[in-house]
């Protein structure tokens, strides 16, 4: 090799290094956090925890289940299953429950985390393009990378997308500062923990409430008839799951405050949850039906603090093992 | 396994340790043809298979044409090979493309039919790959180059990994003599490979990812109904991110492989300094267009034929290169309106004024300018998702009037200082060829600019979108 070649890139090396140390500081000491950064890799590699047994468990839902039940400790309190956390923030899950329901290998349980506004039949592609992904871009290269990718974000902050140098460039740009600090920690397993110690918790239950509040004014629920009708097509999904021997539980997960009375003001509990709960084949849980579940307190009326996540992933498996829906691999065995 | 992936830089490491830690030179050539595979592999192993017997086809096709005496038969079986090669490509490719015409054709004669899903992938770099095997043949059967006697350079010559997927498009006679001659550890350009390697990637993953990708999905967007002046930042962002996206792949394959002591063509050289889209075709995507010059033009007669037939040979020509990158309208649109602007451009040139004869430096920056604004033109038609969208946006550029808000201010900002310092240095500096004025310079500059670079790329964590070439 040249040495002149080598003469430059070791001060160019030392030079970036020291920058990028120094960026590295910089944001720790504002407060940013390590975190994984979640994608449809990182969600392909769960998928193919599903592959590990036939009795494995799918975590599907969105936020409040990605948010709420840590799949490692659900799986040491269900006998060491492997589970799939699948739930991805802010899409709900019918495409994943679709997914399932077609993919013949599957015959383990699937917790759908999910409420009736999540049911209504405009909602249930949301997740599609994480299936499509795995099916046509999922490679062992994708995984080595992604394996490596999650090693370098769980040690480096500067290594999420919004601490890129065009991003703070245009947001120096435009006059907002650095990027929000969104107190999330997620894990390498998609669980993700939420701070609500921090300053911004009022501000964040006001945006929350004022969002769910703009959906119901430009989105009118569904007739509750119509809805159930729709539902007979999600329930031959749940029928293919049972056939092959696995099971299917859809799990009201807590609400409080605003939120949960701009949910029944929609979508009253008797008209919809209940009534399909009556004629569907899958398992229906209502948080509200449980005490030790109404016990959490909701800091921004919907998620639960990261701190909490072990107890409710605890009293979670309790409940599932209570009404017999999820025995360990030995017990089947 | 993209260039911009840790899964590359893991991979590169070992080949790279191993290559130069074996001591045989065939071993060695053996151990980067397997390599390769695995690279290949990597997107799906199954077309492996399809690159190994199109490849060993075309090798014994080859010296079979270089046995037989009799033309006829020469003729016969470089016609076979070049049949199976676009059957294979034209199987994959375009398949799909031409069943939905067929379909909407019959719809025409009021005959209704279910559109056919034949459900094909595209196996990575095969419009590529085949181009290489096609050129080969060609050139064996014109006596231009040698016939390969070792299977084992010509397979490395089609799936050597650098360029396995993107290109650049290689020449069997530029690359059969670098397989001769066994590689030095002293004498390779490890250093500078590894630096325009690094150039290309901060290329892709900064500049095409995140300062002009942005723009140009918003104003791209499906029911995106831009205005005048974004219509024209579109479809500028689009050409600086197509040059930076693809330019940039090119110089990693172009480091890459000279880390391994080889040598590949230039892809692209400062296009947006070009004055007149002639120039600015001997500048962009040069493998390509040398490539349809030699075997597309050249055998059409180019203007040998008179004028009237050298300007339907040139609209041919482009047609075929817009088809090459996609089986869509679209491409074919973009193809066949280069086609117009190099037939403007030259009867411009004989009839009314020879602007490329200006040497007044600001006036030619005006022309190189006003070229960039006729790519940028065209470049909707290769960015744009139908044929409608297209005319939608080609209408706003026309209507001055028109006025849309959808790529926040910042964004463009951003854009436009990155773009217009790309367009200007390219402008000011496009009269240096190739990279070897990078050895010019000092250690200080080159130290500063590898610093920046690995800073460009190590500070834009991405979502990691695919090379846009990959999908040609």
């Amino acid at each position: 090799m040249d040495r002149s070649w080598l003469k430059a890139w070791i001060p160019a090396l030392l030079a970036c290094s020291l920058l990028v140390g120094g960026y590295e500081w910089l944001l720790r000491s504002r407060g940013y956090a390590l975190t994984v950064q979640d994608d449809m890799d990182l969600w392909s590699m769960q998928y193919d925890r599903l592959k590990l047994s036939p009795d494995a468990i799918a975590l599907l839902g969105a936020s409040r289940i990605a948010f709420g039940v840590d799949p490692a400790l659900l799986s040491r309190e269900l006998g060491g299953r492997p589970i799939a956390m699948l739930a991805v923030n802010g899409r709900y899950p019918l495409a994943a429950l679709r997914a399932l329901a077609e993919d013949e290998h599957f015959a383990g349980l699937v917790i759908v985390g999910i409420d009736a506004r999540g049911m209504q039949r405009k909602h249930w592609d949301m997740q599609q393009e994480y299936f499509d992904h795995y099916r046509r871009r999922w490679t062992l290269a994708r995984r080595i990378h992604r394996s490596l990718l999650t090693f370098v974000q769980e040690r480096l902050v500067l290594a999420r997308s919004s601490f890129s140098l065009v991003n703070v460039v245009e947001r120096w740009i435009s006059g907002v500062g650095m990027p929000l600090n969104e107190h999330v920690v997620v894990h390498a397993d998609r669980i993700g923990l939420v701070d609500y110690r921090h300053p911004d918790l009022a501000w964040t239950r006001a945006k929350r409430v004022a969002d769910l509040e703009a959906y119901y004014r430009d989105n009118h629920p569904v007739p509750a008839d119509a809805w159930l009708s729709d539902l007979a097509t999600v329930s031959g999904w749940i029928e293919r799951i049972d056939k092959r021997g696995g099971r299917v539980v859809f799990f009201r997960e807590p609400a409080s405050g605003e939120s949960l009375l701009l949910d029944e003001a929609n979508f009253p509990r008797s008209l919809y949850w209940d009534a399909y709960a009556r004629i569907s084949p899958a398992v229906l849980i209502d948080f509200r039906d449980i005490p030790e579940l109404t016990t959490f307190v909701l800091p921004d009326t919907s998620h639960i603090d990261g701190t909490d996540v072990p107890r409710f992933t605890i009293a979670f498996a309790d409940l599932l093992k209570r009404r017999g829906l999820a025995p360990s691999s030995a017990i089947r065995r | 396994m993209t260039f911009d992936s840790l899964t590359f830089v893991v991979f590169l490491a070992l080949t790279f340790v191993a290559y130069w830690a074996t001591p045989s030179w065939t071993a060695r050539k053996v151990l980067v043809l397997a390599c390769s595979y695995v690279f290949y592999a990597a997107w799906n192993p199954f077309f492996v298979l399809l690159i190994v017997a199109t490849t060993g086809f075309d090798w014994f096709a080859a010296r079979w044409m270089n046995r037989t005496k009799v033309q006829v038969r020469r003729k016969a079986i470089m016609a076979a090979s070049i049949a199976i090669n676009l059957s294979a490509l034209g199987f994959f490719k375009y398949a799909q493309f031409f069943a939905d015409n067929a379909v909407d054709l019959l719809r025409v004669f009021s005959v209704d039919f279910k559109p056919l899903s034949l459900g094909i992938l595209l196996p990575v770099g095969i419009s590529f790959y085949t181009f290489e095997s096609l050129s080969y043949v060609i050139d064996v059967y014109r006596k231009r180059i040698a016939v390969s006697k070792s299977l084992l350079d010509y397979s490395l010559y089609v799936t050597f990994f650098p360029h396995l997927v993107a290109g650049p498009i290689l020449r069997y006679g530029d690359f059969s003599p670098q397989c001769l001659e066994p590689k030095s550890w002293r004498s390779a350009p490890v250093g500078r490979g590894l630096t325009l390697l690094v150039f290309g990637l901060a290329l892709k993953v900064c500049l095409a990812d995140l300062v002009f990708a942005p723009v140009a999905d918003r104003v791209f967007a499906l029911g995106a109904e831009p205005g005048f002046a974004e219509s024209w930042l579109g479809g500028a962002a689009f050409s600086l991110q197509v040059l930076c996206d693809f330019g940039g792949y090119s110089l990693c394959a172009i480091g890459t492989a000279l880390m391994f002591g080889f040598r590949f063509p230039m892809n692209f050289e400062s296009p947006f300094g070009s004055v007149g889209i002639a120039e600015l075709w001997t500048r962009w995507h040069m493998s390509l267009a040398s490539w349809m010059r030699d075997y597309v033009l050249a055998p059409l007669g180019g203007y040998r034929k008179g004028r009237a037939r050298g300007h339907l040979n040139v609209l041919i020509t482009f047609v075929l290169v817009g088809l090459w990158h996609g089986a869509a309208w679209t491409f074919v649109l973009w193809g066949a309106l280069h086609g117009v602007f190099l037939i403007g451009e030259r009867l411009v040139r004989q009839y009314v004024w020879d602007f490329t004869k200006v040497r007044n430096a600001p006036a030619r920056a005006m022309l190189a300018v006003a070229t960039f604004g006729l790519f940028a033109f065209a470049a909707v038609l290769f960015r744009a998702s139908s044929i409608g969208q297209a005319w939608a946006i080609l209408t706003a550029m026309l209507s001055p009037w028109t006025r849309s808000a959808l790529v926040p201010f910042e964004v463009t900002m951003v854009a436009i200082v990155a773009g217009a310092a790309m367009v200007g240095a390219q402008i000011r500096y496009g009269h240096l060829r190739g990279w070897d004025w990078l050895e010019t310079w000092s250690v200080t500059p080159r130290a500063a600019s590898i610093a920046v670079a690995l800073l460009a790329v190590v500070l834009s964590p991405g979502l990691n979108p695919a090379f846009i070439y990959f999908q040609f």
